[in-house]
């Protein structure tokens, strides 16, 4: 039943084009970013130490150009998407288990304990994400785990408030009442029927996590107080670049033409599933276009508006 | 009203001394002090140093030591800046910030709000597609990209901005871009949902009815009730642009508090981490107080409810 869930989304995100795109763009640098762990043209941290091709711009050879040290950028790009990327997913993933467990207890168990829960959450909310990524950067070290820690303690306050508002929606649903008239334990309840029908929603949260965590690591490694080299992310290469900006901008804009590339595909994922999984949305057709369902496609490009006639439905 | 401003004052001081007593102990608890970076300096040197800060002292008497200082409005005294107490530095660097803050905010307003409501009201159409591309870009790059092409364009091509510090009007321009376009984003966002919202309003439609021209309506019936839910949001504003700040202020060399809380954590400036961070507090609980009063004084049904 689920898999079938995923691929009717699947199937309706199809329809909305930004989206589709966007998702063809991911996988591209998703499989970049494994090729990268496997094999890359030009060795990111070897390098020709007798080669005079310092600070190239871009060429034939070197289609990124060269940094200070005569590495081929490219290489270095190609390289960095493998920790920005999966510093992205690992984070989701973060804030899906710590969201979603969280979330749980509170909406399952309402009252007082999930006010309680909810003023915490709150809390959390209002603070700027930054300061307090840097503050338990200054605790747990700037290494990767350390950025790990810091960027899963401040993802996954949305997902929390996401599964909770299902929750509640969906306690008094008949076929929870039905299933708690049955005896079932509470533990049942949440993993067989509360969570599965939560799901859409989950997934929307967690696709927007993955880009916010790129940038907010991009970020912080641009500041100084993320990864520092050797470690090679994206924002530690624009963070190497900006120190060249006057001279050699190609430094630091092919690095972060990548994040920029990559999180803008994220949205837009995300942005699409939400539309996808929203029954308002009037999806064009695939199949037997007619002039108005062009017409209706032009009007869901990019947002997926939901529209009147839909809505009386 | 007064009694509720007190309340929020009185909730606020001991979230402060939480904030303190948590910041407090995260920087000592880790190995590593001020001092480690002085390598080349004799044992008994460190020692004389560490004893003139009272940093030889367990750690329950330094912070007993703080919390007495704190108490007084004395933020302690910053290690690296030598001769400066962190009072003199925040009293510095906390208006270059607000400046900072305050053109950036309304630079996001200014975007912000009539990008929004273009988008509402041409909504499915063309100018909405735009629009709302507009804000996924915002909100899809970082503030390090767009700082850095715009010292690229203005700057270094141009020649027409400066690029860097804090000294005249003209200096503010480029920080305060960048500092806007994340929250800019945001704004239309919402700008454009709570328009859409309230032009399905009765009093919408009456007012079209009875003749008022569509930019009319625009302005008088529907901004000014969309604006409010806007309005609410200064409380998470606040903590975007503080973030925002310390990207800003680190790229245009902007001598503001996000800068000098970069560099207290890469020097382990106790005092100054902590200052810095309590000001931020600060201000984000200033921010969501104000809200609420005037959530508070605008919607009656909140005022019986307390």
């Amino acid at each position: 039943m689920q898999s079938a869930g995923f691929r009717q989304i699947f199937a309706r995100l199809k329809r909305i084009p930004a989206a589709f795109a966007a998702l063809i763009v991911i996988s591209l640098i998703c499989l970049v970013a494994v090729l990268a762990a496997l094999q890359v043209p030009l060795s990111p941290y070897s390098y020709d130490q007798t080669s005079t091709d310092l600070m190239l711009g871009p060429c034939l050879q070197h289609l990124m150009g060269t940094d200070e040290l005569g590495r081929d950028l490219f290489s270095r790009v190609v390289f960095g998407s493998k920790l920005s990327i999966s510093i992205g997913f690992t984070t989701a993933f973060m804030a899906l288990v710590i969201g979603t467990t969280y979330g749980s207890i509170s909406g399952f168990a309402g009252g007082k304990l999930d006010n309680l829960m909810m003023r915490g959450v709150d809390v959390a909310y209002a603070l700027p994400d930054l300061l307090v990524m840097i503050l338990i950067g200054v605790l747990v070290g700037r290494g990767t785990w350390g950025i790990l820690i810091a960027l899963g303690l401040v993802s996954w306050m949305g997902t929390a408030r996401l599964v909770r508002a299902q929750f509640l929606q969906l306690q008094h649903e008949e076929f929870v009442e039905a299933a708690r008239a049955s005896g079932q334990t509470g533990l049942k309840i949440i993993l067989k029927h509360l969570l599965p029908n939560s799901l859409g929603p989950i997934i929307v949260a967690v696709t927007f996590t993955v880009p916010s965590a790129i940038l907010s690591e991009s970020t912080l490694s641009f500041i100084g107080l993320g990864l520092s080299p050797p470690a090679c992310s994206w924002g530690t290469l624009a963070s190497d670049g900006w120190r060249s900006l006057r001279g050699h901008p190609h430094l630091i804009l092919f690095p972060s033409l990548f994040i920029f590339l990559t999180v803008l595909a994220f949205n837009f994922v995300g942005d699409g599933i939400r539309d996808a999984l929203d029954p308002r949305t009037r999806l064009p057709l695939l199949k037997a276009k007619t002039k108005t369902d062009e017409k209706n496609e032009a009007g869901t490009v990019e947002g997926g508006e939901q529209d009147e006639e839909a809505v009386a439905v | 009203m007064f009694s509720y401003v007190l309340k929020r004052f009185l909730v606020a001081l001991p979230v402060l001394w939480i904030i303190a007593t948590f910041t407090f102990l995260l920087v000592r608890v880790v190995p590593g002090g001020p001092f480690d970076a002085e390598k080349n300096l004799p044992p008994q040197i460190i020692a004389n140093i560490k004893a003139k800060y009272h940093l030889d002292k367990p750690v329950h008497e330094q912070y007993f030591l703080y919390m007495e200082r704190l108490a007084h409005g004395d933020l302690g005294v910053s290690y690296k800046y030598v001769n400066r107490t962190v009072n003199d530095i925040l009293l510095d660097a906390f208006p270059v910030s607000l400046q900072l803050g305050v053109c950036g905010l309304l630079l996001a307003v200014a975007i912000g709000v009539p990008l929004g409501t273009v988008a509402a009201v041409n909504r499915g159409r063309f100018p909405d597609s735009i629009a709302m591309f507009l804000t996924t870009v915002g909100v899809s790059l970082p503030g390090f990209v767009v700082g850095a092409l715009l010292i690229l364009v203005f700057g270094l091509y141009l020649k027409i901005l400066p690029v860097a510090l804090w000294e005249s009007s003209r200096h503010m321009i480029l920080p305060s871009l960048t500092l806007a376009l994340g929250p800019a984003a945001y704004i239309s966002r919402l700008t454009r949902a709570s328009v859409l919202e309230v032009l399905e309003k009765d009093w919408v439609r009456t007012a079209r009815s009875k003749g008022l021209s569509n930019s009319a309506t625009i302005v008088k019936h529907v901004l000014r009730n969309a604006l409010v839910p806007v309005a609410t949001v200064l409380g998470p504003l606040t903590a975007i642009l503080i973030t925002g700040s310390f990207v800003v202020e680190y790229i245009y060399a902007v001598p503001g508090m996000g800068r000098f809380f970069i560099t207290a954590v890469s020097n382990r400036d106790y005092d100054l981490i902590i200052g810095t961070t309590l000001i931020f507090a600060v201000l984000l609980i200033v921010a969501n107080a104000v809200v609420d009063i005037v959530y508070h004084m605008l919607d009656p049904r909140m005022q019986t409810g307390g």
